[in-house]
């Protein structure tokens, strides 16, 4: 073969191969092509009540599709619904890897790898989570902010204070002035937590009121998404520095007026609240009466406001409310 | 949603009334849902823009569902965040331990 038709079929080979490592786990279709093809099948993930169907359809496109960009997020929804609302972590983790074996892209690769660190810490498998943190963090590749706050979640999880602490550091110098102050008190949060947890708690205790300042408590007196762990974890730095005063102020309005969903939280709360009051001098038996007499003192009066109805006739609050009781309720329809 | 009809439907003559604010600003897709669902609430629009929002100028709201429990002075008196399949009897407590004062 001349020299000339050697380079030519040297460079058709190179050709050929950057097209199949293009297309590989992604067969010959575009990114576009494979958007349109997630989207239509998210479409029917949306329409689908069954949590099994949900999955099986995510499953099916991530099989078929490893490498496309909405593979990790596909990968994500089949964890939720096979596994994760069943607390199902060990099974979440041997689907993670599986998938990981079938997946060349980094970027996809890196997304399932976060969702792999976050059922570690839920596993409180320490050691592969700080290797896998580690090496997530070492990579070459730049994380990006949302990336970060990932591990960040999953360090707190997983109760490694040192990792949530650097993280949280590195997050609020890449924030800008005007970044939203809730995300900005979320992390100022889980750094007065990761400090407190340091034995740092006089630190912390400033850190903590940054992060309230932000993110101010909402109309009924207590701190909102995604600053609702606020009061629990302030409390509880107030009460092991000794200030239980202090922590009944910052704790009263969540623990004696919101039912969480979690009962779980609830009862913590509630067991926090005891502990709080009983630290701070209290007689016990005086602890129901004290409840009965800040719901009182602290309960908060709505505000008169209007709003169209349904039928578009705007109507008062004073007008509409119940002349015993009134339920309101924030909804989405779904 | 529906779940609180029997509520409701109990109560409404001894003074109880359900106000629903929508967070979605989906008017179509509430008119539906109210439709489909029977319910006979009053239901506010949430309106839109930092001014005429309810949810981000009055309430300060940021989690869905989230429900009060205000008594006939307009003092909230319970807070529920999220609704749980049963939440239906502890809102039945507390409006008997409201009504009853």
């Amino acid at each position: 073969m001349k020299n000339g038709n050697r380079q030519k079929l040297l460079l058709l080979l190179i050709l050929l191969a950057g097209v199949f490592i293009a297309s590989c786990g992604t067969g010959d279709k575009s990114p576009a092509e494979l958007q349109a093809e997630f989207e239509a099948v998210y479409e029917r993930y949306r329409e689908s009540e069954d949590p099994a169907e949900k999955a099986d359809l995510m499953d099916s496109f991530a099989t078929e599709n490893p490498d496309a960009e909405s593979a990790g997020r596909a990968i994500g929804m089949v964890v939720y619904n096979r596994f994760s609302q069943s607390g199902d972590s060990e099974g979440a983790l041997a689907y993670l890897n599986e998938k990981l074996e079938g997946i060349s892209s980094p970027a996809v690769k890196r997304s399932v790898n976060l969702q792999k660190l976050e059922i570690l810490a839920e596993l409180g498998r320490d050691d592969e989570f700080s290797s896998l943190a580690n090496q997530i963090l070492d990579s070459s590749t730049p994380l990006s902010p949302g990336e970060r706050k990932q591990i960040l979640d999953s360090a707190v999880k997983a109760e490694s204070w040192d990792l949530s602490e650097r993280l949280t550091g590195i997050l609020l110098e890449e924030m800008e002035e005007d970044s939203d102050p809730y995300t900005k008190s979320s992390i100022l949060m889980q750094k007065a937590w990761a400090e407190h947890k340091l034995g740092r708690t006089e630190e912390a205790l400033q850190v903590f009121e940054m992060a309230a300042q932000l993110a101010p408590r909402n109309y009924a007196g207590y701190y909102e998404y995604p600053v609702m762990e606020l009061e629990y974890q302030w409390a509880t730095a107030l009460l092991e520095a000794g200030k239980a005063e202090e922590a009944l102020g910052v704790f009263e309005p969540r623990a004696l007026f919101v039912k969480e969903e979690n009962k779980a939280l609830q009862d913590s709360y509630q067991a926090l609240l005891k502990d709080v009051y009983l630290e701070a001098g209290r007689d016990e038996a005086s602890f129901d009466a004290y409840k009965a007499q800040r719901k009182e003192e602290l309960a908060t009066q709505v505000p008169e406001f209007s709003a169209p109805d349904a039928g578009g006739t705007t109507r008062s609050f004073s007008e509409i409310r119940g002349d015993e009781a009134t339920l309101l309720v924030f909804w989405f329809p779904t | 949603m529906p779940r609180l009809k029997d509520l409701y439907s109990r109560y409404n003559e001894e003074g109880l009334e359900i106000v629903a604010i929508d967070r979605a600003n989906d008017r179509i897709r509430a008119d539906n849902f109210i439709r489909e669902n029977e319910l006979p609430f009053i239901f506010l629009d949430n309106g839109t823009g930092d001014e005429d929002e309810l949810v981000a100028s009055v309430f300060v709201n940021r989690v869905f569902p989230t429900s009060y429990f205000i008594d006939d002075e307009g003092y909230i008196r319970y807070v529920h965040i999220g609704f749980e399949e049963g939440d239906e009897d502890l809102f039945e407590e507390e409006l008997k331990e409201i009504m009853s004062e």
